[in-house]
């Protein structure tokens, strides 16, 4: 009796082992995939801060020139995030001003600049496209115009355009780069000065590497 | 556990914020378009409709009103009709703002002999102009467009 009792007890023993040693091995795996689903969190904020926080810097150069009416002040005694909060919020029907429009289309640029910086490259797509892009542009390019360096990556390709004139720039620009259908995906054109253009080209379906939202 | 069920109310209910934001949404008709020189001899209007009655594909800008208290979001569509699968009508957004200029990816009607409605790809933040431009088949038409901007409207 004594005998089966005692192989009951170490029965026992060995099933509440088994069932600690498994849900501590359970235990610990969680930890591990929660501690790796932090880590990926805290690598896309630290991808993603650089643009959100010049677009905040922009927001507060922003603020230092626009309107009163149109801005909200921090208290004195804010701290830097809640200036940061204040400005970068426009309260519920105010009307951008034209300061503001330009620095949330400088924005725009310096998102698709670092989307572009970050990309690797596609080896399938980037230098067949770039060598398309080269050619086509080469073609319809005014002679006085100059192209530097066509480069493409996995959803953007870049490429700078110099012109003789505004004028210039301007007419390619309508007339080639807004109409044409060779090219299918979205683009986005910054002029850092009048006779210039910065161009970005979204590979198709990759609009949203061009938005700022 | 309490402090993750408040974090997943929280989230919840900010969702629920974003989806009730207002929208500002606006339809016009084609009329408005604007052909380049002589390509707008080629069009003709038809209640509301802009028709491509030249024997070659011709281009119409459409503007786009925008509410500039809108800074972000927008969709944009256009109804376009073409009985004839070798004469599309293919469309993109082009934005305007500050020193930039964006534009969305082409569109092409999907089906023909009918009225089709477009939805264009278009950046989406801070327009200050917005247009439509439109590749116009022989006599295939630009019906109307449809736009809807959001965020603090």
């Amino acid at each position: 009796m004594k005998t089966a009792m005692a192989i009951v007890a170490w029965l026992v023993c060995a099933a509440c082992v088994y069932v600690y040693v498994r849900d501590n091995a359970r235990h610990r795996q969680e930890m591990a995939e929660v501690r790796a689903e932090m880590e990926a969190f805290q690598r896309a904020v630290d991808h993603v801060m650089p643009a959100v926080e010049l677009r905040h810097a922009r927001a507060r150069a922003v603020e230092a020139t626009a309107a009163p009416a149109t801005t909200v002040s921090p208290s004195p005694a804010a701290g830097a995030g809640d200036a940061i909060a204040a400005t970068d919020i426009p309260e519920r029907g105010t009307v951008l001003s034209a300061e503001e429009r330009q620095a949330l289309s400088e924005a725009m640029v310096t998102q698709a600049e670092l989307t572009f910086a970050s990309e690797g490259i596609d080896e399938s797509w980037a230098g067949s496209t770039a060598r398309a892009i080269d050619d086509a542009l080469s073609s319809a390019l005014p002679a006085s115009a100059s192209m530097y360096g066509v480069d493409c990556r996995t959803s953007l390709c870049r490429v700078e355009l110099a012109f003789s004139d505004e004028g210039a720039r301007e007419r390619f620009e309508s007339d080639v780069l807004l109409r044409s259908t060779t090219w299918r995906g979205g683009l986005l054109i910054s002029h850092e000065d009048p006779a210039s253009a910065l161009v970005y080209l979204a590979r198709e379906g990759h609009e949203r590497a061009l938005a700022l939202d | 556990m309490l402090k993750y069920e408040l974090v997943l109310c929280a989230c919840i209910a900010l969702m629920f914020i974003g989806v009730t934001d207002n929208v500002s949404a606006r339809s016009d008709t084609a009329v408005h378009g604007y052909a380049r020189g002589a390509d707008r001899n080629c069009f003709d209007e038809s209640w509301g409709a802009m028709l491509n009655n030249c024997s070659t594909t011709k281009q119409l800008f459409i503007p786009a009103s925008i509410d500039k208290h809108c800074v972000s979001g927008s969709s944009w569509k256009v109804t376009a009709q073409s009985n004839n699968v070798s004469s599309n009508v293919c469309c993109r957004m082009i934005g305007i703002q500050g020193t930039s200029i964006s534009a969305g990816s082409w569109q092409c009607l999907p089906q023909f002999g009918s009225p089709q409605q477009m939805t264009l790809n278009g950046a989406s933040v801070s327009q200050n102009r917005a247009l439509y431009v439109c590749e116009v088949g022989p006599g295939a038409k630009v019906i109307g467009i449809d736009w809807a901007q959001s965020g603090n409207c």
